[in-house]
């Protein structure tokens, strides 16, 4: 663990190791419930996986760009894509679960296309991504 | 002879010269020595398992990277010069949406001319992907019946596609206006609703002596008055199709309301004068359908909000209490009005709907609340409140339960007017000594100031979309 720390910061090692909110504690909107099921995956990763999380989220974010007309609308959009051994995309990502903001969405592909490729993963195959305008 | 070949799975090395039998044994002892570490690998594969659900949540990057292409001239010579300022211009509506900013040329890493629309050669995305750019803008530009009109594409460089495609005019001296425009259109192709710098702001300033209404583009250009006689003027307020700019008139015994037609439809002078006659207008606000006013006169002394319908001079009365009523706002749908009362001893925001009824308070907050705001999305009220002698603005949502400050200034913020797409916010402010005009963000970022003439800005209101 002192290595994850020592490469990703203990802050955002803390972040990442610590358990999410309960899933029985969610809203029952669509966008909460997608939130349970991420938080449940959220706290089973290897330190492989963990690393190459972070590091995804900041090649992502630095990327991604959110004009302050999106925040506070508490718009939540499900992507599926699939990633090769080197971390380019194959093909587009999908749209799984809509925010109901079709600018919204077509940002979320936009900012996986352009961050494309992201760090090798630990296994290449399929990825489910949740891009949220805030965090919960 | 040797030859050397692969044992099945690629573990170990077997000799062909020992035959099938030596074969088989050389395998198997490659295969058990290298046992233990095929094992871990399984392991550490079935300990992977797939990748988990990955949450993203916004980064630093708040705004989109656009490069704006020289238009390319079509048909009858534009002028290279003039072509030169419509990117300018374009590029200058950019920068004022904040969000979709235009890439700096230097930055560039391939050609700034725009091909032509039609052109079949593959855009060159890769290129403007690794200049930094989110989009291209391109575009022709051509004379069109004594106007110029600007065919332009918007390109998506993550995915090589067009995002829009679309033509606009303009005058045809008038650059500026017709680069906003064009401008307003690529940010709305990029966020799903168009910019406001083609828009237009009212507000009342003194700089000549008599305060006077004057108008101005969004970005603060333009500035010019829309009134001249040599009486006091106030409280500006666009009809909701912007053919007209309300305002309250001291002209006579008492104030009085008057029009500034921006349309041969619309008379320009005095309206609602034999309503209510003798009785003070201190402010009216058009309704969304441009129908009705909610009218602050005064009964007994004691502000009160009326509803009137301008072109019957029929009239309700909305609020009755000792205390003042003011300031009316409407709601977007047009159901319920926000409106400043001191009912309780000190001015606070309260709701009601069109008809006076479902009267309930919404701040309890601060000690005086005053000029409320209501965004066009619905989703916020933008007010002034007093902090040690001076104001500052907040957002409250509907309900009352979200409440925080957006402007903070020690020498106060007032008056907040929403922009047309709910992004932006008008707001007079002393920061320089005099009141000027400012814009911000509506969460308070990027602020900027207006104005910059001698005397006093004051009570801005930004006009509707006209296009």
């Amino acid at each position: 663990m002192a290595a994850l720390d020592q490469e990703l910061g203990p802050d955002e090692t803390k972040e990442l190791l610590t358990p999410r909110p309960d899933p029985s504690d969610a809203q029952t909107s669509s966008a909460e419930a997608e939130s349970a099921e991420t938080a449940s995956a959220g706290v089973k990763v290897s330190p492989e996986q963990a690393a190459w999380i972070l590091k995804t989220r900041r090649r992502i974010a630095s990327m991604w760009v959110v004009p302050s007309n999106f925040r506070g609308r508490q718009l939540a959009t499900t992507l599926e894509l699939r990633l090769a051994a080197n971390g380019a995309l194959i093909g587009e990502p999908r749209v799984m679960i809509s925010s109901g903001d079709p600018y919204w969405d077509d940002n979320t592909v936009r900012a996986m296309m352009m961050a494309d490729p992201l760090p090798p993963p630990p296994r290449a195959g399929p990825v489910t991504f949740v891009f949220r305008s805030e965090d919960h | 002879l040797i030859s050397i070949g692969r044992c099945s799975k690629g573990i170990g090395w077997r000799f062909l010269s020992l035959g099938s039998i030596g074969t088989v044994w050389l395998c198997a002892i490659a295969i058990a020595a290298s046992w233990p570490g095929l094992l871990r690998a399984q392991s550490l594969e079935n300990e992977q398992g797939p990748l988990p659900t990955l949450e993203i949540t916004p980064g630093q990057v708040k705004a989109f990277r656009t490069a704006v292409l020289r238009f390319r001239q079509v048909g009858q010579p534009v002028g290279e010069e003039r072509v030169d300022r419509l990117r300018e211009a374009i590029e200058h509506g950019l920068a004022f949406s904040s969000i979709v900013l235009p890439l700096e040329h230097d930055a560039y890493l391939a050609s700034d001319e725009s091909p032509p629309l039609d052109s079949q050669a593959p855009f060159d995305c890769d290129a403007w992907k690794q200049s930094g750019a989110d989009a291209v803008l391109q575009g022709e530009v051509r004379r069109d019946a004594g106007r110029l009109r600007a065919d332009l594409r918007v390109w998506d460089v993550a995915r090589c596609r067009a995002l829009k495609t679309g033509s606009v005019a303009g005058d045809r001296d008038d650059l500026g206006e017709l680069g906003r425009i064009v401008a307003d259109e690529t940010v709305g192709s990029l966020t799903g609703t168009p910019g406001v710098s083609a828009t237009e702001i009212a507000f009342v300033s003194d700089r000549t002596g008599t305060r006077q209404i004057y108008v101005m583009e969004a970005d603060g250009s333009d500035q010019r008055p829309t009134t001249r006689s040599p009486y006091l003027k106030l409280a500006p307020e666009w009809m909701p199709d912007g053919r007209a700019i309300l305002y309250v008139i001291y002209d006579g015994l008492q104030p009085a309301f008057s029009l500034t037609s921006r349309s041969s439809e619309i008379r320009p002078g005095p309206i609602l004068r034999n309503l209510m006659k003798d009785r003070p207008r201190y402010r009216g606000r058009f309704d969304p359908t441009g129908e009705w006013l909610a009218m602050v006169t005064s009964v007994d002394g004691a502000a009160e909000i009326f509803l009137v319908k301008r072109k019957t001079n029929e009239a309700r009365r909305l609020t009755n209490d000792p205390g003042i009523d003011v300031t009316p706002s409407w709601s977007p749908d047009g159901r319920e009005i926000v409106f400043v009362s001191d009912r309780t001893g000190s001015p606070q925001l309260y709701l009601m709907n069109r008809e006076g009824g479902d009267l309930r308070r919404l701040t309890y907050t601060g000690s005086y609340n005053a000029a409320p705001a209501w965004s066009p999305d619905g989703r916020w009220i933008a007010y002034e409140t007093r902090v040690r002698g001076q104001f500052d603005i907040w957002l409250t949502d509907p309900s009352g339960q979200i409440n925080f400050p957006i402007a903070q200034h020690a020498r106060s913020d007032e008056g907040p007017s929403w922009s047309p797409d709910s992004r932006k916010i008008v707001f007079s402010s002393r920061r320089r000594g005099r009141y000027d005009l400012y814009v911000m963000d509506w969460n308070g970022d990027n602020v900027q100031r207006l104005t910059s003439d001698a005397g006093d800005n004051i009570q801005p209101a930004w006009g509707p979309r006209l296009r």
